[in-house]
């Protein structure tokens, strides 16, 4: 019992810290249910995108493309869904995202993905179909088809996609084995699993990832607008940052909860210096330097952490000799 | 029996050789193609006397930024707050600047060096990704310009500074940097060094490199390269804002690749990489506006020529002997 | 096996972008028409000039006639007209804001015989800005229009030497420039800067503010520009003058662009700013309403605050006249899509010997304000469509074809625009 909570004080202290900071400086508004409500709401979409990213992170691939992937999804599920009302949102956002990752699971043999600039050539080819795709039609979704973005649906998908991803991330052979590759390909590679394989597997399941998030996105926003050119980059650095906030806790917990208290702990740090007033150019500063600060220090203690291990082993080791 | 069988082995090594040189000079040849390609479709456009200036003229600062990533890009690293380190020091050095212009160019380096040093330091000691630390990085600079700049919009230079607007000075400036980093990329220790941790870190910390202090100096070079990139900007826009410097790590990156370097680092990564390069991102952007293209097709176009370049060089340098 | 079908992959891969290379340059045959006028305008004199202008007056005098005998074939006029190619930024993807620019642009582009060519950048970067102007005076433009005044503030005077040495005509939209700094002097001091247009942005803010002031609201939030965009410290400077008139206060502002440039993004920040201030009964969304309005609806809809909160904003959305409709919206402010167009009058009828001024342009274009359901009905009948001014209006601004037309038409043109003005003139044609 005192393991499990210990683990738990492990795994909660971030979030807890940042949220305990902001109740002290406005408990008006952090010592309100509806104010932790709305926080894991406006985590939901961040969420169901950053698990997706997750299964190609852990092979190493940093993919940019698959924001302009969520957007050119969404923009054939708003046009579908004319005429076919949520079913079109639906088959639209998945079917896009489906077939744009079997295309670069497919190309990935030829292409590796594991070069950045490949996934911003992806950007710039799928941010400018998405801007063709639209032309100059609407992108405001009819108000029947935005329920699956609004409670309960939308907690019903995420939680449905969590267990997904956690089931993915710790009984599937290939989730074991991309993290395999993505920790030591040459090794990896050469005791028989093939790269090529594992990687677009993980690329395909992404991508499905992304069209669901692509469904509560457009959803959840009741629209979507297409972005041409490299813009649509920066809206995957929120699901990098969550994904690295996860990666850090991964010792103590699964990937699946780290991402959850990862993009939980950004969107709390966020609705916080809203609510301070703080200038909004400030708040970049400040969560530039929250995540450095972040990473610098668990960085710092895990490996103290293992050095610790390495001294009472070989300490042990002493004593182990010293009786013989 | 013996000689026939050496001279096959020689022949064979000829040819390898002959192979690999073909191989080396993919990307040069993917830009005559191109530079073909768009010369025909623009009926000749592309060559004019006036164009080529312009060419020139916008691959300068593509070819500092290239140059001087060229280390950390060896040793597999990547500098992702690049763009911000420009607006950075670009708008603290023009402040400096209204009180001695001299002065300020020597700060702004100073401060571009010395954000690049911190960098590295973080990159060699804390061990986080090199990606993500960038990242964060980016957000820390990029919300501090806006406030830094006095709350304006942007900060015109002061004239001074623009009596450095000399083209021959800046070529011969280049010319200087490209024979420093070639020799001492090609030939000293620490360029080396540099590819070896690219090849295989713990094989070059187990070889004796010390590769701590090599991953700060490549940071430091390259900080010390935003600074220079921050002072000729200034002296090319006239202003400082928080638009100088926006997506030239991206830039950088895209055009060491379009040269044929390889982004794992090690001995992929060739100084030439960064020269031919620049002048096939400079020639693509330019080219495709040349020949009338829609926004749109000209995005998918250098998409898809992106991927066919990378393609090709990591296929040739891989069966590279 | 892997070979070849690696080869074939390369081959489809060559083939797609050797036909859309092809497809994308299709237009370049004019390429080397517009290389010639350029190179003849090179050779031209002052006096020749001068000479050639008396001749096209001349010209103008005889063609009366013969226009008032096809003034019921209005069409043909266009075929007077000499053709040249204009230089434009990459409008991005299409949006409410942005689409009746281009349609507006597109639609005078046709009838006026001019060739539009876009430059895309990849950055908004300043060095990338110059880049883009270089290329275009490079494939051949006889004039640049720029956009984007917030962005090219402060590089004014670099485009000012690079169009006057390739003799370019230039014109800015959407750019105030302010008497006295550098780039003002810049542009007025350049021998090929023809014009710019700019939309009173304090105003636009100010009228904003004043809706929700005139309801009765006390605290609102704001949703803007990232800072350091001069038309967003504008904006901010109107919301500001609002907040003392009105005696209101500002919670809070949120302008990470990660948010503003999607719906959800607004659904995300509306949810915070509903949380954080309790006492919110206002928001001001002071730009980019295109990509956050709905998302921004969804969320006051959701906590059921569209009694609560009131809300005005900044630059059309397409679900605008049902939000008017309903209430939830009390105001918007946006149609500020004209000022290109302004500037291809100008430099069409320069292209054509035929300037309808010498002086250097700097006028203001206006806003259309939305404030209920009608006003939006009206907008979407007769401006959404991209046809504010219809091609015969069009025609009837060149000299060459209306030969009384003069610049106080023009700047009266301008000064008219209104919903009202749209409404006459459509109904008028």
């Amino acid at each position: 019992m005192r393991e499990i909570l210990k683990k738990l004080a492990n795994i909660l202290v971030i979030p807890v810290l940042v949220y305990l900071i902001f109740s002290i400086v406005r408990p008006e508004v952090f010592l309100n249910i509806n104010t932790l409500k709305s926080i894991f709401l406006q985590s939901c979409v961040t969420l169901v995108f950053t698990w997706g990213v997750s299964f190609i992170q852990i092979v190493g691939i940093l993919d940019f493309s698959v924001a302009a992937e969520r957007i050119l999804g969404s923009v054939i599920g708003v046009l579908l869904s004319r005429f076919m009302g949520i079913l079109g949102l639906i088959i639209g956002c998945i079917c896009t995202s489906l077939a744009i990752g079997l295309l670069k699971a497919l190309l990935n043999k030829f292409i590796r993905m594991k070069s950045i600039v490949i996934t911003i050539a992806y950007t710039m080819i799928l941010g400018s179909l998405g801007a063709l795709v639209q032309g100059q039609s609407s992108m405001i979704l009819i108000s029947e088809a935005c329920k699956l973005g609004q409670e309960p649906f939308i907690w019903i998908i995420t939680i449905f996609v969590g267990v997904f991803a956690y089931i993915l991330h710790n009984s599937y052979r290939y989730t074991s084995l991309a993290r395999a590759l993505g920790s030591n390909e040459k090794l990896t590679s050469e005791s028989g699993v093939s790269i090529a394989k594992t990687e677009g597997i993980m690329i395909s399941i992404c991508s499905f990832f992304v069209g669901i998030s692509g469904i509560l996105a457009t959803s959840y926003g009741a629209g979507t607008a297409a972005m041409a050119g490299l813009e649509s980059m920066s809206l995957v650095f929120p699901a990098v940052i969550g994904y690295q906030i996860g990666k850090l806790l991964e010792r103590r917990v699964n990937i699946v909860l780290g991402c959850i208290i990862g993009i939980f702990t950004m969107n709390t740090l966020a609705t916080g210096l809203i609510s301070l007033s703080i200038p909004s150019q400030l708040k970049d500063t400040v969560t530039g330097a929250f995540l450095l600060i972040l990473l610098i220090s668990s960085s710092y203690l895990d490996r103290r952490k293992v050095q610790l291990l390495r001294r009472q082993a070989s300490e042990n080791r002493f004593n182990e000799k010293s009786y013989t | 029996m013996e000689t026939n069988r050496n001279s096959n082995i020689i022949k064979l090594k000829q040819n390898l050789k002959y192979r690999n040189i073909l191989i080396d000079a993919f990307p040069l040849l993917g830009l005559i193609i191109i530079i073909l390609f768009f010369t025909i479709i623009t009926s000749g456009n592309l060559l004019t006397l006036n164009n080529l200036k312009i060419i020139l003229n916008q691959m300068f600062l593509y070819l500092i930024g290239g140059l001087g990533s060229v280390y950390l890009y060896a040793q597999g690293g990547i500098d992702v707050s690049m763009a911000s380190n420009i607006g950075f020091s670009a708008i603290l050095g023009v402040r400096i600047m209204y009180q001695h212009v001299g002065i300020g160019i020597i700060a702004t380096l100073l401060i571009g060096s010395s954000i690049g040093l911190l960098m590295g330091i973080i990159y060699a000691y804390a061990g986080i990704p090199v990606f993500i630390q960038g990242l964060a990085m980016d957000f820390l600079l990029k919300g501090t310009l806006y406030p830094l700049s006095g709350f304006k919009a942007s900060i015109p230079v002061p004239d001074r500074l623009l009596k450095f607007d000399n083209k021959y000075f800046a070529w011969i400036f280049l010319l200087i940097i490209f024979i420093f980093i070639f020799f001492t990329y090609n030939f000293s220790r620490f360029g080396k060094e540099c590819r070896s941790i690219g090849a295989g870190e713990i094989a070059s910390i187990q070889s004796g490199i010390k590769v701590k202090k090599n991953k700060v100096l490549a940071f430091f070079i390259s900080g010390l390269t935003c600074g220079i990139v921050a002072v000729y900007t200034l002296i090319r826009t006239g202003s400082a804002s928080q638009s100088t410097g926006l997506g030239f790590n991206f830039n950088v990156m895209l055009s060491l690749v379009l040269g044929g370097c390889v982004l794992g680092g090690g001995n992929g990564v060739k100084v030439r990489n960064a020269v031919i390069g620049a002048v096939t991102f400079v020639v693509l952007q330019n080219g495709l506006v040349l020949c009338g293209a829609s926004a749109r097709a000209q995005d998918i176009v250098k998409g898809i020529l992106f991927v066919l370049m990378i393609v090709f060089t990591s296929k040739m340098y891989e069966r590279k002997v | 096996m892997k070979k070849s079908l690696l080869t074939k992959i390369v081959a489809l891969l060559l083939l797609s972008i050797m036909v859309l290379g092809i497809a994308a340059c299709g237009s370049s045959k004019k390429t080397e028409d517009a290389k010639d006028t350029k190179e003849e305008k090179a050779e031209k004199t002052e006096k020749e000039k001068v000479e050639e202008e008396k001749v096209e007056e001349e010209k103008v005098e005889d063609n009366k006639d013969s226009i008032s005998e096809k003034e019921d074939d209005s069409s043909n006029g266009s075929g007077e007209l000499k053709a040249f190619k204009l230089g434009m930024m990459d409008p991005g993807a299409w949006n409410a804001t942005s689409g009746p620019l281009y349609a507006q642009m597109e639609l005078a582009a046709e009838t006026l015989n001019v060739e539009l060519v876009y430059a895309g950048y990849d950055t908004n970067s300043a060095e990338g800005h110059i880049a883009a102007v270089q290329n275009l005076i490079s494939s051949g433009v006889d004039a640049i229009i720029l956009l984007n005044g917030p962005l090219i503030h402060g590089i004014i005077p670099q485009i000012a030497e690079i169009c006057d040495e390739a003799e370019v005509y230039w014109s800015l939209s959407w750019t105030k420039l302010i008497e006295g700094n550098n780039d003002y002097n810049a542009a007025v001091n350049s021998d090929y800067f023809v014009s710019t247009t700019y939309e009173n942005d304090v105003y636009s803010a100010n009228w904003c503010t004043s809706i929700l002031g005139e309801k009765g609201v006390k605290n609102i939030a704001e949703i803007g520009f990232e800072a350091g965009n001069a038309t967003g410290d504008m904006r901010d400077q109107g919301i500001q003058e609002g907040l003392e008139e009105y005696d209101m206060i500002l919670l809070g502002e949120e302008r990470d662009i990660t948010l503003t440039m999607s719906s959800d993004g607004g659904k995300t920040i509306m949810e915070r700013f509903i949380n954080s201030y309790p006492e919110m009964d206002g928001l001001i969304i002071a730009g980019m309403s295109q990509f956050v309005l709905s998302g921004v609806v969804s969320a006051m809809e959701a906590n059921g605050v569209e009694d609560k909160i009131s809300l005005s904003c900044i630059d059309f959305h397409e679900f605008q006249t049902d939000y008017l409709k309903s209430g939830i919206l009390d105001g918007i402010i946006g149609g500020h899509v004209v000022g290109p167009f302004y500037s291809l009058i100008l430099i069409a009828n320069i292209m054509n010997g035929t300037p309808l001024t010498e002086d250097k342009v700097i006028v203001e274009d206006k806003f259309i304000e939305l404030s209920s359901h009608e006003d939006a009905l009206i907008w979407d009948e007769y401006g959404n469509t991209g046809n504010i001014y219809s091609s015969d209006e069009i025609e009837q601004m060149m000299v060459v074809n209306n030969p009384d037309y003069t610049i106080d038409d023009f700047m009266k043109m301008i000064e008219d625009y209104s919903l009202e003005d749209i409404v006459s003139r459509a109904e008028g044609n």
